[in-house]
């Protein structure tokens, strides 16, 4: 336990200066158990006798005793079993392994659909595209109404206008036609399952990691690069929070710096960027709602709209989190 | 499974935007309408010829006599009956364990077709003909739970003991095509706004089958159907334990003109309002449960 308190000595900037081993901000239910300490250590040559490590050691020790286990609340087959995966810490370059987070199967170890990841990416890539081409057809172009010359006695060939397609300067039949959209849709179920796999295909391939919290203990983006190469963290890093605020300042200020780093919500969480970036880095903040979302995708069953509100909402309690009892409490 | 998948996945290469490829069928050419030689301008009848220009008689035509194809009958003992024929869909006892072992059969209920249907077990079209499910025995051997079943059809003694032996019981009933509609899709038919209707009496060459113990049928009495129990237990050399949970299931089977269990024959359901309608006057309730 020596350990993470020199790396933090290592990267001060000023001697003097009081860096903060900010675990307050450990957050989430999980480990609201824990009593919110606070390290504070001066950044002093080593040495100094102010500093008793020993004592610290011991602290963190008990800091770290009890395990931190991120349990998994939905129901799954009963012949799957939850994925178990570090929860770790960004608080300093090395793994601090905190404890565990259980990871719903059907959303981390689906079958590897490279298919379906083809198609959302190639939808991604589509659907939003527009195509601005537009080349003037022969009547759309200024002037070309009046026949140039006589249709005979000039010698010359017969020509009814002199913007038609034969002409230098004369529109075109065949060009692209004003601005053509490529949109199509891609059903909910399909781009649903095409984050399952992509999700699954990052765990297998030991390119997912969750961390307790988007915080670092100061906005140096050396820190991150050193924790990269310690952890085999790949140069394009994607961190995926609950909210955009679950950036903090201090990472946001690091991830700046960073061009193949970014960071984004849970809300913007797609295939494409999980195929481009190297590596997935998940806040615990959002995997509830994450796979909360994907496994209603997977198991609502009637999207028809001859199927009446009140016959989808008796179908559907089956399937959501929250019984029927719970919503009408007065029945 | 997909733990084994995820051994072999970890060595291979990363998964990338240039690893992924979607099924050859997506980038195969799609034939399109009237790009051939007469670029669609010829009303489907091709370039000159006899075809283009003349007057092409179908296949089989005699210059205006009675063709052979359509003078000749049908070899009538393969179509006697054709419209009576009944299909029941197979279901084997494998995959009922199957479905118990995924959680999605609950073995402490009564499973009958619409449970089956409901947990997506089986699919069932009556329109096609298909008189309900056949219970088949291919899983005798790693069958191991036990299960109150209602089946339309059962193939055999041998799955009657499979079930039997660890202290289930299999039933058999006749559901004429509407009530069939009616298990199948409960929501939908609600939505008609009809009262449930009653089950029919299995037709001439079915109700022998339906009235025997031996294939356990919802026509033979509770008494019959224990002593063919008994009977088949000491033939095939196994010890019925807990009759008297046999006799309880037996007794709440289905009345004959019963579709659903705790619903009866007559009353109207409003899923909306979430109210049961029931008829007040005696013949109605005659009709409906004689």
């Amino acid at each position: 336990m020596f350990q993470p308190l020199l790396n933090i000595i290592n990267y001060s900037r000023k001697v003097g200066t009081t860096v903060k081993l900010n675990y307050r901000l450990l957050i989430g239910k999980s480990i609201a158990r824990l009593s919110p300490h606070r390290f504070y250590t001066n950044v002093v040559e080593p040495g100094n006798s102010e500093i008793d490590l020993n004592n610290l050691t011991e602290q963190l020790h008990s800091v770290y005793e009890q395990p931190l286990i991120h349990r998994l609340k939905l129901d799954h087959p009963v012949h799957m079993e939850p994925r178990e995966v570090w929860l770790d810490s960004l608080s300093q370059v090395e793994p601090l392994r905190l404890g565990l987070v259980q990871l719903h199967p059907e959303v981390f170890s689906t079958a590897p659909r490279l298919d379906i990841l083809a198609k959302c990416a190639e939808w991604q890539r589509w659907y939003r595209y527009i195509n601005y081409d537009k080349v003037p057809s022969p009547g759309e172009i200024q002037k070309g109404g009046r026949k140039p010359w006589p249709q005979k006695g000039t010698g010359r060939a017969r020509h009814g206008s002199r913007r038609s397609v034969l002409w230098k300067g004369g529109g075109h039949r065949k060009g692209p036609r004003g601005p053509t959209s490529y949109f199509y849709e891609l059903s909910a179920e399909e781009r649903a399952l095409g984050l399952r796999v992509a999700l699954s295909l990052k765990l297998a391939q030991n390119d997912l990691f969750i961390v307790d919290s988007l915080d670092i203990p100061f906005a140096d983006r050396q820190l991150l690069i050193d924790l990269y190469s310690v952890r085999d963290w790949g140069p394009s890093v994607l961190y995926v929070g609950d909210t955009p605020e679950s950036l903090s300042p201090a990472m946001e200020e690091a991830l700046y710096s960073l061009k193949a780093s970014i960071f984004m919500p849970l809300s913007g969480l797609n295939v494409y960027s999980m195929l481009k970036y190297d590596t997935l880095v998940l806040s615990l903040d959002c995997i509830d709602n994450l796979q909360q979302r994907l496994l209603y995708y997977k198991y609502r069953i009637y999207r028809n709209s001859s199927i009446r509100d009140y016959e989808l909402e008796l179908i559907n309690s089956v399937f959501s989190l929250q019984t029927l009892a719970e919503k009408h409490p007065s029945d | 499974m997909y733990r084994e998948i995820g051994k072999i996945i970890r060595k291979l290469p990363r998964v990338t935007l240039t690893n992924i490829r979607e099924f050859e069928e997506a980038y195969k050419k799609k034939q399109k309408r009237g790009r051939g030689a007469t670029r669609g301008r010829a009303s489907g009848r091709g370039r000159q010829g006899l075809q283009h220009h003349g007057n092409l008689k179908p296949l089989g035509y005699m210059g205006g006599d009675n063709p052979t194809y359509i003078k000749v009958p049908k070899y009538l003992e393969f179509y006697r009956d054709m419209d009576h024929r009944r299909q029941y869909i197979p279901i084997s006892l494998h995959r009922i364990q199957y479905l118990m072992d995924q959680g999605r059969l609950n073995p402490d209920q009564t499973v009958d077709l619409t449970t089956l249907v409901n947990v997506r077990g089986t699919t069932v079209f009556p329109a096609e003909r298909q008189y309900g499910v056949q219970l088949v025995g291919r899983g005798t051997d790693i069958f191991q739970t036990r299960l109150n079943l209602e089946v339309q059809w059962v193939d055999g003694e041998d799955t009657i003991a499979a079930i039997e032996r660890l202290g289930g019981v299999v039933t058999t009933g006749w559901y004429d095509i509407t009530s069939l509609y009616w298990l199948v899709d409960p929501l939908g038919m609600f939505r008609h706004g009809s009262p449930i209707p009653r089950r029919t009496l299995p037709p001439y060459d079915a109700a022998e089958y339906y009235a025997s113990p031996l294939n356990r049928g919802y026509l033979a009495s509770t008494a019959e159907i224990l002593e063919a129990r008994r009977e088949l237990a000491s033939r095939r050399g196994y010890s019925l334990r807990d009759e008297g949970l046999a006799r309880q299931w037996l007794e709440e089977r289905k009345h004959r003109r019963q579709i659903y269990y705790g619903l009866e024959p007559g009353w109207i359901v409003n899923v909306k309002d979430r109210v049961i309608l029931k008829p007040n006057h005696n013949e109605l309730h005659d009709y409906y449960n004689t």
